[in-house]
């Protein structure tokens, strides 16, 4: 569909929606709805609701994109509404979440990991891990941080914002931006070490 | 870590985020300080190890038709979409299926097949009873009318080939109207299955429905004749 319109930059696609053509809006949803999930995906860690959260993103988008000033923002703003409706959805869900991470010492939380991935000889991971485990493993371990740590590197890892950005988006000072970044790698670190997740099996996994 | 400003500087190094000077200085201070430079190597370990946990495919396809509104400003925009000054015809008709979507999602038209002269009609009901409320029967009508109207375009203008990805497209229409039973207009299930099979239909047949263009156009038009007589 509209060749043409795969060649506009996001800026001309707003113009162009905002002048009633329907498709331009489509072309922005095609564009952006992959990169929208991911990130709600990796941060509520849930498919239904990712997916959901898209769906309103955009709806929302839809409705308010004549407010828009500055549609070089397109992106940042986009992404701020997105967030703000995955902290929406993890507060509806807050009370199921708790009790799910319900807190262990990270050391029970790592055999945990390891047994619900299969693995039971911890000393010889590389032989177990495949990709999707290393993905299960990174996922589990980045919800045991914190919701503003694991929301920076998210943001920052993920999608490559830039601090600034970031900072704008949440609406908090650069610095504390960097610092969340900082113990939220740490305790990654942390955990994955206790998980004996080195670079061998980061770099040589089957 | 001990220094704030390093553990920021660190940071900014690592995420390619200090301008040319800054960065240079900062490898000076990283070739002599052991700490900053083991940090940095854990950091880049536990970067890289994050970059491994991919998000599988989750088959999006949204698809926005327009929202309810004044009636009268959509077929305005309907036409315009439709026939700006020059059009690609791949892109008119293109516009042409959005349109005939459009059209159904807002008012209520009704598509009449003769089956003996092996035309089409269509008319609007706009001030007829069924406008407001029941906003789900009155999709559910629409996009059964939609696919009627299809079937009709496709079967008078196409040929073998082309019938049986009608055929395709009507179990998908029919899919949606089937699961639609109960459920508000918005919801993403539909969106994307309405955006999968629209697509899916003029992606197939790219550039082979130009003809179909002056058909929906006609519709337009006889639509806004019929709409301004009951005026």
């Amino acid at each position: 569909m509209g060749h043409d319109l795969a060649y506009l930059e996001d800026t001309e696609l707003i113009g162009n929606f905002l002048n009633g053509d329907i498709n331009s809006f489509n072309r922005l949803v095609l564009r952006w709805q992959k990169r929208l999930y991911n990130f709600s995906y990796r941060y509520l860690t849930d498919e239904e609701q990712a997916k959901e959260v898209v769906q309103l993103a955009l709806i929302k988008a839809y409705k308010n994109l004549k407010k828009l000033k500055n549609r070089e923002r397109f992106s940042s703003w986009i992404f701020q509404i997105t967030v703000n409706l995955c902290k929406d959805n993890l507060k509806q869900n807050s009370r199921k979440r708790h009790t799910e991470l319900s807190d262990e010492v990270i050391q029970n939380e790592g055999e945990h990991l390891y047994s619900s991935n299969g693995i039971t000889d911890r000393n010889n991971p590389m032989d177990i891990l495949n990709q999707q485990d290393l993905g299960n493993i990174i996922k589990r371990t980045l919800t045991r941080l914190p919701e503003e740590q694991r929301i920076v590197i998210i943001m920052k890892e993920y999608e490559g914002f830039k601090f600034a950005e970031i900072a704008e988006m949440l609406n908090v000072p650069i610095n504390t931006v960097k610092s969340r970044m900082y113990y939220g790698l740490t305790q990654m670190q942390k955990i994955l070490k206790k998980l004996n997740i080195d670079r061998e099996v980061i770099f040589n996994e089957v | 870590m001990k220094c704030d400003k390093k553990q920021s500087e660190l940071l900014d190094y690592y995420y390619d985020e200090l301008n040319e000077a800054s960065r240079k200085q900062f490898e000076l201070h990283l070739a002599k300080c052991e700490e900053c430079e083991t940090v940095l190597e854990e950091l880049k370990l536990t970067s890289a190890t994050l970059r491994k946990w991919e998000v599988p495919d989750p088959k999006l396809n949204m698809v926005f038709v327009a929202e309810k509104a004044a009636w009268t400003e959509k077929i305005k925009d309907i036409i315009h979409a439709i026939f700006p000054e020059k059009l690609h015809p791949a892109k008119s008709v293109a516009y042409g299926f959005a349109a005939v979507f459009i059209m159904f999602s807002f008012t209520n038209f009704e598509a009449n097949y003769d089956a003996d002269t092996g035309s089409f009609g269509i008319s609007t009901s706009v001030f007829g009873k069924k406008t407001g409320g029941a906003n789900e029967e009155l999709l559910l009508e629409q996009l059964q009318l939609s696919q009627n109207l299809i079937d009709v375009i496709v079967q008078n203008r196409l040929d073998e080939q082309d019938m049986r990805q009608r055929d395709d497209f009507n179990q998908l229409v029919s899919a949606i109207i089937m699961e639609m039973d109960n459920r508000d207009y918005l919801v993403r299930q539909d969106l994307e299955r309405v955006g999968y099979s629209l697509q899916a239909f003029y992606e197939i047949n790219d550039r082979r429905f130009e003809d179909v263009k002056d058909i929906v156009y006609q519709d337009v038009m006889l639509a806004l004749q019929t709409v301004e007589i009951k005026k």
